[in-house]
């Protein structure tokens, strides 16, 4: 398989999951698909030989992710929050969407990779480890401050809540 | 943010058609372009030059926008004795697991003032002698744990704020980033010694100065900066363009000097602002590692700057200087004080402002100008101390109310003086911290109040930053918005005014200092209201029906609903954070918990007719987890139990801090359990139930007389 078709592969089965993956770490749909052509373009410079399909997913997810860490404080001539993406007609967005995305805009890319990988991927934590060639408990760790910092539910199940209800008067 | 929502929303990112068809051309097309390697001759540098390195990474900073090295730092390197790394363990050659020509390098220059990611590349010819300068060097392998830090909010994490400054990290971090087979990076750092740390391995080597230096000399000979053409923002490219061009005439000014006269332009990068004066003298004011301000100055010429005043659409002649006053930077603190008050413009264009938090949690709060809010005479009572500077650490690590002028970015300029809880002074334009004897606290404090006109909660926080004992007196008007479900599950979002009372709380036996945060709330119109308390770290919002309560406060209270929300506060100190829809969530224990105290249950509602006593333990005890139900967790423990409460009809229920999970590390708030016959009772039918580990705990009798004494202990 010669370059082009290995990074033409990767881009067409995991051009999504990477685009997905910056967007998670760096919160902007703009940012995330320059970093997306980033990493496909280095890998159609520099292939590389991968054992499967899950290595090369792992490795496009690494390199995602540390391009995401150095893209968020490349030379800016001002930091502005991310543009209304509705109005760039990537996706409709909701209200919730806008608050998601707020949130992991305001993430360090450090806490959202791991977030991401964690609660989006399902990847366990050895294997984000592996991933991020960062240790378990680094991980873990990361982990447990990205969610504190983003206040973020994450039980896996919801139990029935009790409420009274509101009368008004 | 719930799981599901943050799902949905990534679900919904996808590659547009165009994105695709682009990508499908380029990656069929050749290699090449912008990822091809350049080749260029390489010499070896010469030894250290100091002052060469400095010109080079002076027009760094300008170039990218992003900075090199921090110049000014640089002649003032610590010698960090050998004696201090004498810890070390056997002497090994670090192995530099690289083949020659089967990478890239990129370089980036990190230190906690100036981060800084891929400012460029350099040829591959120097990267060989990098790598051959690495393996060249003896590395002897150290135990001591280096922290390489990129950015202060890193190192708050990592340390606690008695760690002295030069145990923080190492200054200067020197990426070198391996593409290739896999990718990996060389980090190697300067603190007096260099420090070498392949991630991954987690083991750090050190030596002297020089293979640090050497390495940089190779960086400063051969560094290709970034192209201005790859910056996608056109602004972004015409500065970087004007920058590159001059990149021979910007250089260090050896005075480090800062002018009034240097206006903003418009530029930044990041936390970088960069100002010009019409001769041409530029300075880049940022905030260093704890939040003091700091100045790199460079020169360049008039030309220069009208072509960036031109690009950036300033003009010289109608901006106002960014200081009123220009002081002399051999004054005094207390001379600066004393200048401040003989300053009329400092008086009408001064302001005040309260400062909390730290990091990317940080808040600031207007207080008001200082000749409108009574500032004159706070100033004056900090100038009839004698201030020293302190010896130690150089910042001020708790909330503070800042003195000084506001554009709108960072207070700055020689009138920003802060004061914090603790009656430290800082001077922000030296970085320096000052002390003096005999700070009366209160006295300070009783001269803000009793100047500041603002009756909104600015009140509150500073009195909170300044640790008053009982304000139970001092209210504030308040707004609270948030978003609670009704019985037919959907969101009916509710705007509550009402007061806010505080009291400080302290624990005699820990001297652990609590407020408590008391806010009755009503909304006029739907005749809804309710009650919020804060004990220690959480909050409980108890719904209530109608406008009235009454009790502790002399309101009438009705109610025959409620609804308990909680949140956890991350931060102790005071000041306040945002009231919405979104910082309210939902605390499932304490959904169950409230149910089970307040079930619908004719003799509870009546209970809560009565006060509720509430009292504090602290570090009292610490609970061992049991479940006894059938999904045995034995990997639980509890923390200190930080609060509880007696009813009126004689129960003590127990709020429990933290629930831990020491094997996923999750940590959930509260549980609610009652104290029986010396047994802990499940009471949220979880079948959850601690087991006390401290025999020393005694149950006390639970009876209103009872209740009444612990209110009067107080916590003890």
């Amino acid at each position: 398989m010669d370059n082009s078709n290995i990074s033409l592969y990767a881009f067409r089965k995991y051009g999504d999951m990477v685009l997905r993956a910056a967007y998670a770490c760096c919160g902007c749909y703009a940012e995330a698909e320059d970093i997306a052509q980033d990493v496909f373009l280095q890998l159609h410079a520099t292939p590389v030989e991968f054992e499967d399909d899950e290595h090369m997913k792992a490795w496009l997810l690494r390199v995602t992710i540390n391009r995401c860490k150095n893209y968020r404080r490349s030379f800016r001539i001002s930091r502005t929050q991310p543009i209304d993406e509705e109005n760039s007609g990537m996706y409709s967005m909701d209200t919730t969407d806008i608050e998601v995305r707020e949130l992991i805009f305001s993430l360090p890319p450090k806490y959202s990779a791991v977030i991401y990988l964690y609660y989006y991927e399902g990847y366990q934590i050895k294997e984000i480890g592996e991933i991020l060639g960062k240790n378990p408990n680094t991980v873990n760790s990361l982990l447990q401050r990205g969610r504190e910092k983003l206040r973020m539910e994450l039980s896996e199940e919801n139990k029935p809540t009790k409420r009274g209800s509101v009368r008004r008067t | 943010m719930r799981k599901d929502d943050y799902k949905k929303h990534i679900d919904k990112i996808s590659c547009t058609e165009e994105f695709r068809k682009r990508m499908e051309q380029q990656l069929t097309s050749e290699s090449g372009g912008e990822y091809a390697d350049s080749v260029s001759t390489v010499e070896r540098a010469g030894r250290i030059n100091y002052h060469r390195w400095a010109g080079i990474a002076a027009s760094a900073v300008l170039l990218a926008g992003i900075g090199g090295i921090a110049v000014h730092s640089m002649n003032n390197v610590p010698d960090v004795p050998g004696s201090s790394l004498s810890d070390t363990t056997a002497t090994t050659e670090a192995e530099i697991g690289v083949t020659t020509g089967d990478y890239k390098l990129e370089v980036s220059i990190d230190n906690y003032d100036f981060p800084t990611e891929n400012i460029g590349t350099i040829p591959d010819e120097a990267a060989d002698e990098i790598i051959k300068t690495l393996k060249e060097a003896v590395w002897e392998k150290t135990d001591t744990d280096i922290h390489f830090r990129n950015n202060r909010e890193d190192i708050y994490e990592e340390y606690d704020e008695n760690t002295p400054e030069e145990e923080l990290g190492v200054l200067y971090v020197f990426n070198i980033t391996c593409t290739g087979a896999e990718e990996f990076v060389y980090s190697i750092g300067f603190n007096g010694h260099s420090y070498l740390f392949y991630e991954g391995e987690e083991a750090y080597y050190f030596n002297g100065k020089e293979t640090y230096f050497e390495i940089m000399d190779i960086v400063a000979a051969t560094f290709i900066y970034r192209e201005p053409e790859t910056y996608s923002d056109p602004l972004s490219q015409k500065a970087a363009q004007l920058f590159y061009s001059n990149k021979d005439i910007i250089k260090p000014n050896a005075e480090q000097s800062t002018s009034e006269y240097c206006i903003y332009t418009g530029l930044s990068a990041g936390p970088y602002n960069i100002l010009i004066d019409k001769t041409g003298l530029i300075n880049v004011r940022y905030e260093g590692l704890h939040n003091e301000e700091k100045v790199l100055s460079y020169d360049s010429s008039p030309e220069f700057a009208n072509d960036v005043a031109a690009l950036m659409g300033v003009d010289f002649e109608s901006e106002e200087p960014t200081e009123a006053t220009t002081q002399p930077t051999d004054m005094t603190i207390n001379g600066k004080l004393e200048s401040l008050l003989d300053n009329p413009d400092f008086i009408e264009n001064g302001n005040l402002s309260y400062h909390t938090g730290s990091g990317q949690f940080s808040s600031s709060y207007d207080i008001g100008k200082v000749g409108e809010v009574g500032g004159e005479e706070f100033i004056k009572l900090l100038a009839n101390y004698e201030w020293v500077p302190a010896e130690d650490l150089d910042y001020m690590r708790s909330d503070f109310i800042m003195i000084g002028y506001n554009y709108g970015v960072i207070s700055m300029g020689g009138a920003s003086i802060s004061v914090n809880n603790k009656g430290e002074l800082y001077d922000h334009s030296e970085g320096v911290l000052y002390r003096a004897e005999n700070v009366n606290i209160a006295e300070l404090e009783q001269a803000y109040e009793s100047a500041v006109i603002s009756d909104n909660y600015t009140t509150i926080a500073y009195s909170l930053c300044t640790r008053g004992d009982d304000f139970t007196t001092l209210e504030s008007d308040i707004s609270i918005y948030y978003d609670p479900l009704d019985e037919t599950g959907e969101n009916k979002p509710v705007n509550c005014t009402g007061k806010m009372y505080y009291k400080n709380i302290t624990n005699d036996a820990t001297k652990d200092c609590y407020g408590d945060y008391y806010y009755i709330l009503s909304d006029a119109e739907s005749g809804y209201s309710g009650e919020m308390y804060k004990q220690g770290r959480y909050w409980a919002f108890i719904e209530r029906e109608n406008s009235i309560a009454k009790g502790f406060y002399g309101w009438e209270r009705h109610f025959e609903d409620y609804r308990l929300f909680s949140r956890e506060d991350y931060t102790l100190s005071g000041g306040y954070d945002n009231y919405d829809a979104i910082n309210i969530d939902y605390d499932m224990l304490c959904q169950e918990a409230l149910y089970t105290l307040m079930s619908r249950n004719d003799d509870y509602i009546n209970v809560l007719d009565e006060e509720l006593i509430i009292g504090q333990f602290s570090n009292s005890f610490k609970l061992e987890y049991n479940h006894i139900g059938e999904n045995n967790e034995e990997n639980i423990e509890y923390s200190e139990i930080l609060e509880f409460k007696v009813t009126g009809m004689g129960e003590l229920i127990y709020f429990s801090k933290s629930r831990h999970n020491l094997e996923t590390g999750e940590i959930t708030p509260y549980l609610t359990f009652r104290m029986c016959d010396g047994e802990c009772i499940d009471m949220d039918g979880t079948g959850y139930a601690p087991i006390l580990d401290n025999p020393d705990f005694a149950i006390p009798a639970a009876s209103e007389e009872l209740a009444k004494e612990f209110e009067l202990i107080n916590g003890t």
